[in-house]
């Protein structure tokens, strides 16, 4: 839909008032979209704990309990309530910040997460950092140096940095880094050193989808007709390069790098496990090897909602991006 | 002449193929792998413990070194093949074979249908990649089979929605049309005419989603998910590996390195395969 | 009237696999000040190519094997990169055939002005602000400031050529190659961009490169025109020359095709066949395969551009022998 607003003094305010207009629509539309998703996956992370053979409250008494421990276990769980109460209250629960109880340690949950947020976060987001820049500009030398050996030697990086199984790479890391050179901690979080090597080890497959990608979005625009007159109006390959194509591209950029995430999600597990860090992931490992259900739930949900929310906000992105959305 | 055409796509796909030589190198080793998963050719026993050559370095005896119960490391690794490559397969296959029913079901019929197919996969999506495989590892226990259950459930969306885009365009074509107007059962028109045209997409999906599956497995057998550590499966030896980090390195590489290149191959055989199918550098 | 432009024996291949296939091949002719020299041919002749060997645009896979690009007395294919990129959207532009998809879809318009100016005549932004405002006025666009802020996948085709027209004049070029630069436009859109180039034309002094294959066009704005067949000059003349008399069998293949209001035929005639592709270039003259007065050593030896008259050339085994008849 194209306009062309002529020069009348109010118009042009109102043609900036429904721009904006139009962005919120679109916004709320995608978080409308969003809710069932969310409100299913929460469900399903509900039914959990009952889907696991065997009586929850049995579990969490114990295995010494007496039926009667047990009974009253029920009672406090709630889980003498028809099941939609059940949902609701547990819905409630998380929200009002009321996590439960781990059944491992007794301890309430919410207490328990707190101090391995700082962990994981630091870990995810130098991940992600170092791994988006040298994946971009990796992708940008390839492209422009397509059919040459940069490129193919940059490309069988990025497809072995793929195909490489995440904890082998961090095992053999510590190998060489920690063990045999004694450059970086083998393990836990002692400062910012400990965080080099893991986040290397998450970003690496990270950092080859980005250059894959990149590379082919690069590509893609470099062939198109307004590339061709920026060079016929004489502006230096620089200016070609990065700023009349990787304007372009950073829509695509974007994209990319958030869909990663649920890679380094996952990925984090994997990582703080093998570098012992005392993070999320870690503690969902380790409750799913001791059974701690209820722990296991609450985590579960809080990945999956950090997913669902940054898939929104990626979306969201793209269409603040991509003028011909937000003008559309 | 319908015998003439199915030939001739066939021909030039197979010329194009070999062009890429790397292609070709990757299904020559993947084939290698497979031939070593059914035959098992070992060259000792690998259950054999030779308890005076504990954690020994590779050697000309032992090519790839020993464990921490003296047992040949590379004999291990030829047998762990048949149960990695194994789960994975079967894994992608079912996945594949549920997801693609789904997604033509869902692509060709359309309606409610294809909105419950496709919201279920978008739930299935909302969970980051190996979290769902996790979750469905942490519910039903650990085990072989469980989990080839939990990583085909997690491929399946992706197969889902690749085979309903798929199955969207081509319902568009005109002999489809054509075909239902003359009065061509719609299963008919499904499976002989609209399938076959997702095929090449359905491969290369495929075969990049192996990959996928593979590092899935072993990282679930690595976390304690998988097989029991006694079977020589290759995550399940990187775990136990673990203990020994710095004492017998070895441990380590081998079987990592072998769950890399077959990784790596899936993967190189998946960019030709989609290099060549390619309309658009034709 | 001095020579602006003087292309000589001009020869582009490209790599395609393996080998190189040629393009164009044997082009030479020149292009004064004022002049206005249309570039007449079907898809695949070679005319963009022609325009993007002079421009140096033939991109990684294209390369200029022989010949030579004179702008002024100075061969441009012997000048470094640096001198060419200083000559390409200053002293020399070029404007394309799809304006829509020829600007930056994620950069305002004044933006995208102000770079030329920025770069060939080192004004600052605010200078280069000004002056592309005046040269939005040049071009007939109403409200100049307003559009600087614009995206363009805001605007309308024939708004797009008249920016991207801006564009080119912006830095005082002496030569302006246009490549079908009506081709994608509405025709009344289509007369005023024509007269928008003529008008620019006249204020500049300018030499221009018209490139079409429409010949109505041709008709209305060339001083003097090229016909390009398969990558080679068939013919060259003037304007009247040309349409009163065409000598070669395509330039008169593609006159008849044109159709005339009155002309009472029922049937619109057409040349048989279509141009070769560049790896099946038929032996001999390139035209024999679809020409109706072929003889036989048009199948087997290829015609000279040849000088028939003191300014036309032709490149025709027939017409040579007619000029020997004659004389």
């Amino acid at each position: 839909m194209y306009r062309i607003i002529k020069n009348k003094g109010g118009c042009d305010k109102t043609y900036i008032l429904i721009i904006q207009e139009k962005m919120r629509y679109y916004i709320l539309k995608r978080l409308i979209n969003t809710i069932p998703i969310i409100i299913i996956v929460s469900i399903l992370v509900f039914l959990f704990i009952h889907l696991i053979p065997g009586d929850p409250a049995r579990l969490l008494a114990g295995h010494q309990a007496t039926l009667e421990e047990i009974m009253i276990m029920r009672d406090q769980l709630g889980l003498n309530d028809p099941i939609y109460l059940q949902y609701f209250h547990f819905l409630k629960d998380f929200f009002s910040g009321n996590l439960g109880t781990s059944i491992k340690t007794g301890l309430p949950i919410k207490e328990m997460l707190i101090p391995r947020f700082k962990p994981t976060l630091y870990l995810a987001i130098f991940s992600i950092v170092w791994a988006s820049i040298f994946g971009v500009v990796t992708g940008i030398i390839s492209a422009v140096n397509r059919g040459k050996a940069l490129d193919y030697f940059v490309m069988i990086g990025a497809i072995s940095g793929i195909s490489l199984p995440l904890f082998w790479l961090g095992l053999m890391l510590i190998q060489v880094f920690s063990v045999n050179l004694g450059w970086f901690p083998t393990g836990g979080v002692d400062g910012f050193k400990s965080y080099i090597l893991p986040s290397i080890t998450l970003g690496a497959g990270i950092m080859s989808m980005i250059a894959r990608y990149t590379r082919s979005s690069m590509i893609e625009i470099l062939k198109e007709s307004y590339i061709r007159t920026s060079r016929a109006k004489g502006l230096s390959e620089i200016l070609v390069v990065g700023k009349h194509a990787l304007r372009n591209s950073l829509i695509d950029v974007v994209t990319i790098v958030g869909l990663q995430f649920g890679f380094l999600l996952a990925g984090s597990v994997l990582v703080e496990t093998v570098f012992s860090i005392p993070g999320l992931g870690r503690l969902l490992i380790d409750s799913i090897l001791f059974r701690d259900y209820t722990v296991i739930q609450v985590i579960l949900l809080i990945f999956t909602l950090q997913f669902i929310v940054v898939n929104l906000v990626v979306d969201v992105m793209y269409g603040i991006l991509n003028p011909k959305i937000r003008y559309e | 002449m319908k015998e003439e055409k199915i030939k001739k796509p066939y021909k030039e796909f197979t010329k194009k193929f070999i062009q890429r030589k790397i292609a070709v190198l990757s299904l020559l080793f993947i084939v290698l792998l497979v031939f070593i998963g059914i035959f098992q050719p070992i060259t000792i026993n690998p259950d054999f413990a030779d308890y005076d050559n504990l954690l020994a370095p590779p050697s000309s005896a032992h090519w790839f070194g020993t464990d921490e119960y003296g047992r040949d490391l590379f004999n291990r690794i030829i047998v762990g093949t048949r149960i990695s490559l194994g789960v994975s397969l079967s894994s992608v296959f079912i996945g594949a074979l549920i997801g693609t029913l789904l997604g033509l079901v869902a692509g060709f019929y359309g309606g409610k249908i294809e909105s419950i197919i496709m919201r279920s996969c978008d739930v299935l999506f909302s969970f980051p990649g190996l979290l769902l495989a996790i979750g469905i590892v942490a519910i039903i226990g650990p085990g072989v089979i469980n989990v080839v259950i939990a990583i085909s459930i997690y491929g399946i969306p992706s197969f889902t929605r690749i085979v309903r885009s798929s199955t969207l365009s081509l319902n568009k074509l005109l002999y489809i049309e054509a075909s239902k107007s003359i009065g061509v059962s719609n299963s008919r028109i499904l499976f002989i005419h609209i399938f076959p045209g997702t095929i090449p997409t359905l491969i290369v999906t495929l075969t990049m989603r192996i990959g996928t599956a593979i590092i899935s497995a072993a990282s679930l057998s690595f976390l304690g998910f998988g097989a029991s550590p006694t079977k020589p499966d290759w995550g399940a030896m990187l775990s136990t590996g673990r203990d020994y980090i710095g004492l017998a390195p070895h441990m380590l590489f081998y079987p990592g390195l072998m769950i890399f290149l077959t990784v790596l191959a899936f993967n190189l055989l998946g960019d030709g395969l989609r290099d060549t199918l390619d309309p658009k550098l034709n | 009237m001095k020579n602006l432009l003087t292309i000589k024996n001009l020869k582009t291949e490209f790599k395609k696999d393996k080998s190189s296939v040629t393009a164009i091949e044997g082009v030479s002719f020149d292009i004064k000040e004022g002049e206005i020299v249309g570039l007449v041919g079907e898809s695949g002749s070679g005319k963009s190519v022609t325009s993007l060997s002079i421009m140096s645009l033939l991109g990684e896979q294209g390369k200029v094997t022989e010949g030579s690009v004179e702008f002024k007395g100075e061969n441009v294919l012997d000048l470094s990169k640096n001198e060419i990129r200083k000559l390409r959207g200053g002293k020399m532009s070029m404007i394309f055939q799809d304006p829509m998809s020829s600007l930056n879809p994620v950069l305002k318009i004044g933006d995208q002005l102000m770079e030329s100016s920025k770069l060939h005549l080192g004004f600052s932004k605010a200078k280069a602000k000004e002056h592309s405002i005046k040269m939005l006025d040049l071009v007939g666009i109403p409200s100049p400031e307003n559009l600087m802020t614009r995206y363009p996948h805001q605007l309308s085709g024939g708004m797009c050529q008249r920016i991207m027209i801006s564009m080119a004049m912006a830095c005082n070029p002496e030569l302006l190659i246009a490549d079908e630069p009506t081709t994608a436009l509405d025709v009344t859109i289509q007369a005023q961009i024509m007269e928008l180039i003529l008008e620019l034309k006249e204020k500049k002094n300018m030499g221009i490169l018209l490139i079409t294959h429409d010949l109505g066009v041709v008709a209305e704005m060339c001083d003097k025109v090229l016909v390009m067949y398969a990558g080679r000059i068939v013919e060259k003349a003037n304007i009247l020359d040309l349409f009163k008399s065409p000598k070669h069998p395509y330039t008169k293949g593609l006159i008849a095709s044109v159709p005339k209001l009155g002309s009472g035929n029922s049937e619109l005639p057409f040349i048989e066949g279509k141009v070769p592709s560049l790896e099946n270039m038929p032996k001999g003259c390139k035209f024999s395969p679809r020409c109706s007065s072929a003889i036989d050593i048009c199948f087997t030896k290829e015609p000279k551009l040849v000088k028939i008259s003191p300014n036309r050339e032709c490149r025709c085994h027939l017409v040579k022998e007619i000029e020997e008849k004659e004389s």
